[in-house]
């Protein structure tokens, strides 16, 4: 007996109908689905967490060209290193002493405010306890300098993996009593301030960094952290003040530089370009760090020594930051740019990026309006995949418009998009990124113009497949790619990875993909993407850099899946067709309803059969 | 015999008058002509104990002082014939002191600390 006699078999006629969504429905599906996938992979992990590097790499090429010196002209870290300990021979913890010593040295110099890294939370002899507090009272002269003291956070508000952002390591076991628990005689001429250092994100560290973390800042409370409470107290001349009580969390923009100051006497040699890209071929493009931090650096052996002009020029009216570099005190920052840093270097890095960027600062990850550029990136990759590559009949007919305005109009949208761009240049306004926009909407709708134009000439992306047109593309394509190898090479070994990813391997592939593929949607797509980006990083927007390789990998995954699925449902429509009696699927007969009204959300294009809603017979084609 | 009392000879004078100078330049003297900081705390032999103050309205320079051959940090001073220490950054010198040698130099700040056994993982690296 034919297994399938056991199913209640269809009518046939009422079988070989099958169900259509109408294209406007198929449209909205599809670019649910697209969503639905790019969401986790774009915004959490996925793609995200695994181009992360490569998109850190290049952003840190572009800091690193862009990045402006002000805020390190302004900053000085000085650190008490653990090899210090024995030179001075101290004990550890710290003897308060010593702080002081250093509290007056730098009171000899004129800073014009100080952070100090240590958490004076541990119980000391009353002597010694007056003996800092007059250092810095000394120091903070009557409030003109303004001096702040780490303080540890409370322990209601802790990040579950977060460390304290305390260096020194001292005293953890009382640092549970959180801020209170430094001593009161200490805060006679200073001010508590929240050290605590955000979570580090996936191979990048330490990007965000909170304003004010603890749950108190919702009111008038809260502590706010060294950085903002450095900048708030005492900008440098002519520094724009934050707006609001309590500012908004930062993105931190690592810094890509050297300090003239730090190789005088640090150890900041690399093992070499050739060794460097081994181990970035190994791990990642961010394997290979800077060995020396960016923030002008001092030790407390050059402060306590003689009289010094280079340390004069380090303190002088400098925004100063006195932490530790203790190794067993496990308080290290990890940085795209750098190899782990003392965590004094977090709040410094902070503290330069108020000063650079003033209250344009970037805005953190975790900030709304970021969630929301990434969705409204995420729904424009989606929404050109879904127009421009085989469209459905809503974007068919919206090409059509676009394609029916005529020629004049490209070229128009072209020179606004130029105008914008160039004055944007010229003027340098405040908000460059309301400038920029208009660049970004004409550009597209140029794009958009181009694409409707090409497909009513029947150009379409294909091109031509002539055996002598093939071959001379093969040996282009071969030369391009030992053009970029051997470019890539010569520019890493002389400026860098990063500059090498920036200026030689992402044209490189720009270059292949428009001339060798003939793949102008990817070119302009990751175009318009670049550009979407930079509007979100410039004021008045403010937001942090964006993982652009994420959008463009995203896209380029996504076109091959929905071509994928678009072949896959034409398959199965062609067998609908060839088979339309209800005993030729035999057992999964109940199923072919279901897969009907799956199938059909998957066809792309805007063929008459697939046109209009309701139900129809498979072989009326 | 001859020749090796002539190849040693340049060699100890050249380490004598290494030793000389270096003994001369750590001697090398200066005048302490006021104080940096509203007091300095004068450390009797330098014994940290045995600490006595100066405000800048007592001082009286100038003071005959030396580089503290055992420290960067401290000069030795003498005043009313006896000796003290005195903290470098906090007096004004006549001349510039100079350091031999930055004592930081090739200083490794950034990079991963070395594990010890105390934060190994069972079981890492099986």
């Amino acid at each position: 007996m034919d297994r399938s006699s056991a199913y209640a078999a269809p009518r046939a006629a009422d079988f070989s109908e099958v169900w259509r969504p109408s294209a406007s429905l198929r449209m909205l599906v599809q670019c649910v689905l697209l969503s639905v996938i790019g969401l986790p992979l774009l915004l959490y992990h996925g793609i995200s967490l695994h181009l992360t590097p490569w998109s850190q790499a290049i952003v840190n090429a572009i800091v690193g060209h862009v990045y402006g010196p002000s805020g390190q002209r302004d900053t000085t870290v000085v650190l008490f290193r653990e090899e210090n300990l024995e030179m001075l021979e101290d004990p550890y913890p710290v003897p308060y002493a010593r702080h002081a010593d250093v509290l007056e040295a730098l009171a000899v110099y004129g800073p014009r405010a100080v952070f100090v890294d240590f958490a004076f939370i541990d119980p000391r002899r009353a002597d010694d306890v007056n003996l800092l507090s007059r250092a810095i009272c000394s120091l903070s002269d009557n409030g003109r300098v303004p001096v702040f003291l780490a303080a540890p956070p409370p322990p209601s508000h802790r990040p579950a993996r977060g460390r304290s952002g305390r260096a020194g390591g001292e005293a953890a076991p009382s640092e549970a009593k959180g801020a209170g628990a430094i001593n009161k005689a200490l805060l006679a001429c200073a001010q508590p301030v929240d050290a605590q250092m955000d979570t580090e994100r996936g191979v990048s560290g330490v990007l965000t960094y909170a304003a004010c973390p603890s749950p108190e800042c919702d009111g008038s409370g809260g502590m706010l952290t060294p950085a903002f409470g450095m900048y708030r107290a005492s900008p440098p001349p002519g520094a724009v003040q934050l707006r609001g009580a309590h500012p908004e969390p930062m993105e931190i923009i690592w810094a890509n530089g050297f300090s003239k100051l730090n190789w005088s006497w640090m150890d900041c040699r690399t093992p070499g370009p050739i060794r460097d890209l081994m181990l970035m071929l190994r791990e990642d493009p961010l394997a290979a760090k800077r060995k020396c931090p960016y923030t002008n650096t001092i030790s407390v052996i050059h402060l306590l020594g003689p009289a010094n002009d280079g340390v004069k020029a380090a303190i002088a009216d400098k925004a100063v930051f006195y932490g530790a570099s203790f190794q067993m005190a496990g308080d290290r920052v990890i940085s795209p740019v750098y190899e782990d840093l003392p965590g004094v270097y977090l709040h410094a890095m902070a503290y330069d990026n108020l000063v650079t960027f003033g209250a344009d600062y970037k805005r953190a990850e975790h900030h709304p309006a970021s969630r929301i550029a990434n969705v409204i990136l995420l729904v424009f990759t989606v929404f050109l995949l879904l127009v421009v590559d085989k469209p459905l009949a809503p974007a068919t007919r919206l090409l059509g418009r676009i394609g029916g305005l005529g020629r004049w109009m490209r070229w128009a949208a072209i020179g606004l998009a130029v105008v914008s761009l160039a004055l944007t240049m010229l003027i340098r306004p405040a908000a460059p990124a309301l400038f920029l926009l208009p660049a970004l909407v004409f550009g597209m709708l140029a794009f958009l113009h181009v694409v409707a134009t090409r497909r009513e000439e029947g150009a379409g992306v294909e091109h031509s497949t002539a055996p002598a047109q093939f071959i001379g593309k093969g040996l282009l394509g071969l030369a391009l790619v030992l053009l970029v190898a051997l470019l890539f090479l010569v520019v890493d070994s002389l400026v860098g990875i990063g500059s090498a990813l920036l200026f030689v391997l992402l044209p490189g592939y720009f270059v292949y993909k428009a001339v060798v593929a003939r793949d102008w949607l990817f070119v302009v797509t990751t175009v318009l993407l670049i550009g979407a980006a930079v509007v979100c990083f410039l004021p008045p927007i403010n937001l942090g850099p964006r993982n652009i390789v994420g959008y463009v990998a995203f896209f380029e995954l996504a076109r091959h899946l929905i071509k994928h699925a678009d072949k896959v449902a034409g398959k199965y429509l062609e067998l609908r067709r060839e088979h339309p009696r209800p005993e030729a699927w035999g057992m999964w007969v109940w199923l072919v309803p279901i897969a009907d009204r799956i199938f059909t959300f998957f066809v792309r294009g805007d063929d008459k059969e697939m046109t209009d809603e309701g139900m129809a017979h498979a072989t009326a084609s | 015999m001859r020749e090796w009392r002539t190849r040693l000879r340049p060699e100890i004078v050249a380490t004598l008058l290494l030793a000389v100078t270096g003994v001369a330049w750590a001697q090398e003297s200066f005048n302490i002509t006021g104080l940096r900081t509203d007091s300095v705390t004068l450390y009797k032999d330098c014994k940290m104990d045995q600490g006595v103050p100066v405000t800048k309205q007592q001082f009286q320079g100038p003071w005959p002082a030396t580089k503290d051959p055992s420290s960067s940090l401290y000069f030795r001073v003498t005043r009313s014939g006896e000796s003290y220490c005195v903290k470098a950054f906090s007096v004004q010198t006549d001349q510039t002191v100079r350091v031999d040698r930055d004592k930081e130099c090739g200083a490794k700040v950034a990079g991963r600390p070395p594990k010890v056994g105390a934060v190994r993982g069972v079981g890492e690296g099986c």
